[in-house]
C-alpha cells in the first residue's frame, strides 16, 4: 500500500508577490515497511513535503495516491459541492492511514488523563469503547509507557513521556504510515534513543512504514534504510544511508553533514588507510579498524 | 572587577507544586520539589561554560536563577559579585546577565531586525543616538549586519537566534546564558551559533553558559558541569569529563562519537593490536583530528 508522489510541485501564496515555490517536480514512492530519514536544512521544503503525505496541504501541481487512490478525486462531471465532499471523505480515510507526528507533539495534549489524550483519535473514527481501551492499551505498549501512567494527567509527566503519548495517540488509529517531524528535538540523549529505539522495534515487528524527518545525521544513519536530501524544493539524493552519506560535500554545502565517523573515515582514507567503503557507525568503524589491522 | 563571574554557595532550589482539587481530592495539598541541592560553584570572568545535563536533571532551573528569573530558595548566588536574592539588584542581575531561550520565535517582538535588537537598550532608557551605535555593533558581531532593515519572519532558525543574541549584546551583558540555543535548528544553524559564541567569548571576553543537549558542542568548553538530580555530578575539562563513558551513560547522557570509538578501542586485545603496529589511542580523544592523528602517528 504505497504512497505516490508523481510530478508533484507546491507553491505557497501562488500569483501574490510572496509567493513561493516550495516543492518543485517531487516524484516519490514510500514503500510499506520502510524506514526512510528525511533530511534537509530549515526551508528546504520537507516540512510542506509532510504535510502534503497527511493531506493538509494539497498540491499545486501533480497527484499524490494511496494504494493506487487519488487523495483528491478528479472527477471531470461531478459539481463543485459534491468533489468536495469526495475530497473529506478521502482525506479523512487518508488522515488515518498516514498518521503524522507533529513537532514538539506535546504542546497538543490536551485531555484530563493520558488514557483519554491517546482515545481521542480512535474515538473520532467511531470505534467502539471496547476497541478503543483495546487500542489504547496497544499503543501504549508500544511506545513503552507503563499500564499505571493510563489514569495520570498528561501534564504531570516528563518531556520524553508527554511525547510518547502524543505518538501512542497517533498510533492508536492504526495507521500504515507514521510521520514523525522531529521527534527528538530538545530530548536529552537518554530520551532520545528511547524514543527513537521504540520506533525502530515497532517498525520491525510490526511492519509499520515510519519517515522521520530529522537534523540530526547521526540519528538518521543509525536508524534509516533510505534517506531522501531535500534542497531547495527538489529531491538531490534518495538511496541507502551509505550512498547518501558517501557525498561529504555536497551534503555541507547544502547546509547539511555527515556524521562524524563517516568523516573520520574518509580523513583516514586520505591519510591513507584502507577504507574502501562509507562508515557510518561507531561499531563498524571499529570493526573496519581491526579488519584493517590484522592484515 | 572582580576575577569571579558567578559563584553560588550551597545554592537551592524548591519549587512548591500545589496538586489541582478533583473529585477524589477536594482539599488541594501543596508538595515540594527540589529542582537544585545544594550547588557550589565559581565561574570565572571570560570563561566558556557548558553545563549538561538529562531533561528534569534542574539545569534549567539554575540558568533562570543566574539571570534571577528565580530566586533562591537556600544558599547565594552572585553574579558579578552581585546578590541575585536581592530585589533590588533584579535589574542590574538582569543587565549583567543576558538570556537567551530555546525557541528562537518567541524571542522576536518587532517586525524590523533593528528595533527588535534595539528593543532592550531603550528600556534601559540609554540615549538615541547611543542605541543606533549598540544595534549595529550587536548585528556585526553576529555578523546580521546586512539585515538590519529586513524582517526577521522568513529568516531561518539560526539568523533568528543570532538576532536574539544581538538584542542581548545591545544591553551590554558581562554574561550570557543560553538554555538550548540550538535545540531547534539544522546543522548549519547550529554550526552559526556555535561560531557566534565562540567569538563573543574570545573576543569580546564574554562569559558564555551554554546548556546543551550536543555532546559536539560542549567539546570547545572551558569546563563542563554535569548536573543530575538538582546536584554536580561531574565537572572539569572536556577531556575529563568525557573521558568517563560509563559514568556519562549511566548519567542519561552520551559521548561524541569519536569519544566512544577510542573507550572502545581500550579494549586489552586491540590495544595490544594496536600497539605492535606502534600505535597508541588515548581514552579521551575530543575530535576527528584527534583521531586521525593518533592513528596515523606510526602507521
Amino acid at each position: 500500500m504505497p504512497i505516490e508522489l508523481k510530478n508533484i510541485s507546491y507553491t505557497y501564496d501562488p500569483g501574490l508577490p510572496t509567493s513561493k515555490e516550495a516543492l518543485k517536480s517531487v516524484d516519490l514512492t514510500f514503500r510499506e515497511g520502510e524506514f526512510v530519514g528525511i533530511i534537509g536544512h530549515t526551508g528546504s521544503g520537507k516540512s510542506t513535503l509532510i504535510q502534503l503525505l497527511n493531506g493538509l496541504l494539497e498540491p499545486t501541481e501533480g497527484t499524490i495516491t494511496l494504494d493506487g487512490e487519488p487523495y483528491y478525486p478528479s472527477l471531470e462531471k461531478i459539481s463543485k459541492k459534491q468533489k468536495k465532499r469526495l475530497t473529506a471523505a478521502r482525506l479523512k480515510q487518508v488522515r488515518q492511514k498516514v498518521g503524522l507526528v507533529f513537532q514538539y507533539p506535546e504542546h497538543q495534549l490536551f485531555e484530563m488523563t493520558v488514557a483519554k489524550d491517546i482515545a481521542f483519535g480512535p474515538r473520532n473514527m467511531g470505534l467502539s469503547e471496547k476497541e478503543i481501551e483495546k487500542r489504547v492499551q496497544k499503543s501504549m505498549e508500544m511506545v513503552g509507557l507503563s499500564e499505571e501512567l493510563k489514569e495520570k494527567s498528561p501534564f504531570e509527566l516528563s518531556g520524553g513521556q508527554k511525547r510518547r503519548v502524543a505518538i501512542a495517540g497517533v498510533l492508536a488509529m492504526e495507521p500504515s504510515f507514521l510521520v514523525l517531524d522531529e521527534p527528538t528535538a530538545g530530548l536529552d540523549p537518554r530520551g532520545r534513543d528511547e524514543i527513537l529505539g521504540n520506533i525502530k522495534k515497532l517498525q520491525k515487528e510490526t511492519g509499520i512504514s515510519v519517515i522521520l524527518v530529522s537534523h540530526s545525521m547521526e540519528d538518521v544513519a543509525l536508524y534509516a534504510e533510505r534517506i531522501i536530501a531535500i534542497d531547495n524544493g527538489r529531491i538531490i539524493y534518495d538511496d541507502l544511508p551509505r550512498e547518501v552519506f558517501s557525498h561529504a560535500e555536497k551534503l555541507k554545502e547544502i547546509g547539511l553533514g555527515v556524521p562524524q565517523m563517516t568523516e573520520l573515515g574518509k580523513l583516514l582514507a586520505a591519510a591513507g588507510w584502507k577504507m574502501d567503503e562509507t562508515i557510518l557507525t561507531v561499531a563498524e568503524m571499529k570493526a573496519k579498524l581491526l579488519e584493517v589491522l590484522s592484515c | 572587577m572582580s576575577e569571579e563571574m558567578v559563584r553560588s554557595e550551597n545554592l537551592t532550589f524548591t519549587y512548591a507544586e500545589e496538586t489541582d482539587e478533583t473529585e477524589e481530592n477536594p482539599s488541594p495539598s501543596v508538595t515540594s520539589r527540589k529542582a537544585l541541592d545544594g550547588i557550589d560553584l565559581t565561574i570565572l570572568r571570560g570563561q566558556m561554560i557548558v553545563i549538561l545535563g538529562h531533561n528534569g536533571s534542574g539545569k534549567s532551573t539554575f540558568a533562570k536563577m543566574l539571570n534571577a528569573l528565580l530566586k533562591p530558595t537556600g544558599g547565594s548566588l552572585w553574579v558579578d559579585g552581585i546578590d541575585t536574592s536581592d530585589d533590588e539588584n533584579l535589574w542590574t542581575v538582569r543587565q549583567t546577565a543576558g538570556m537567551i531561550f530555546q525557541n528562537p520565535d518567541n524571542q522576536m517582538i518587532a517586525s524590523i531586525v533593528e528595533e527588535d535588537v534595539a528593543f532592550g537598550p531603550e528600556n534601559l532608557g540609554v540615549d538615541p543616538e547611543q542605541i543606533r551605535k549598540r544595534v549595529d555593533e550587536s548585528l556585526k558581531a553576529v555578523g546580521m549586519e546586512e539585515y538590519v532593515l529586513s524582517s526577521p519572519t522568513h529568516m531561518s532558525g539560526g539568523q533568528k537566534q543570532r538576532i536574539a543574541i544581538a538584542g542581548i549584546l545591545a544591553m551590554k551583558p558581562e554574561l550570557i546564558v543560553l538554555d538550548e540555543p540550538t535545540a531547534m535548528l539544522d546543522p548549519r544553524g547550529r554550526a552559526e551559533v556555535m561560531k557566534t559564541l565562540k567569538r563573543l567569548n574570545q573576543e569580546e571576553k564574554i562569559t558564555i553558559i551554554h546548556i546543551t543537549h550536543y555532546m559536539e558542542e560542549a567539546v570547545m568548553a572551558d569546563q563542563l558541569y554535569v548536573i543530575d538530580q538538582g546536584k554536580i555530578a561531574l565537572s572539569g575539562t572536556p577531556r575529563e569529563v568525557f573521558s568517563q563513558v560509563e559514568k556519562m551513560r549511566l548519567l542519561g547522557l552520551d559521548v561524541p562519537p569519536v569519544t566512544e570509538l577510542a573507550h572502545e578501542l581500550q579494549e586489552p586485545q586491540i590495544r595490544e593490536m594496536l600497539q605492535k603496529k606502534g600505535i597508541h589511542v588515548p581514552g579521551d580523544v575530543l575530535s576527528v583530528e584527534e583521531m586521525v592523528e593518533a592513528l596515523c602517528r606510526s602507521n
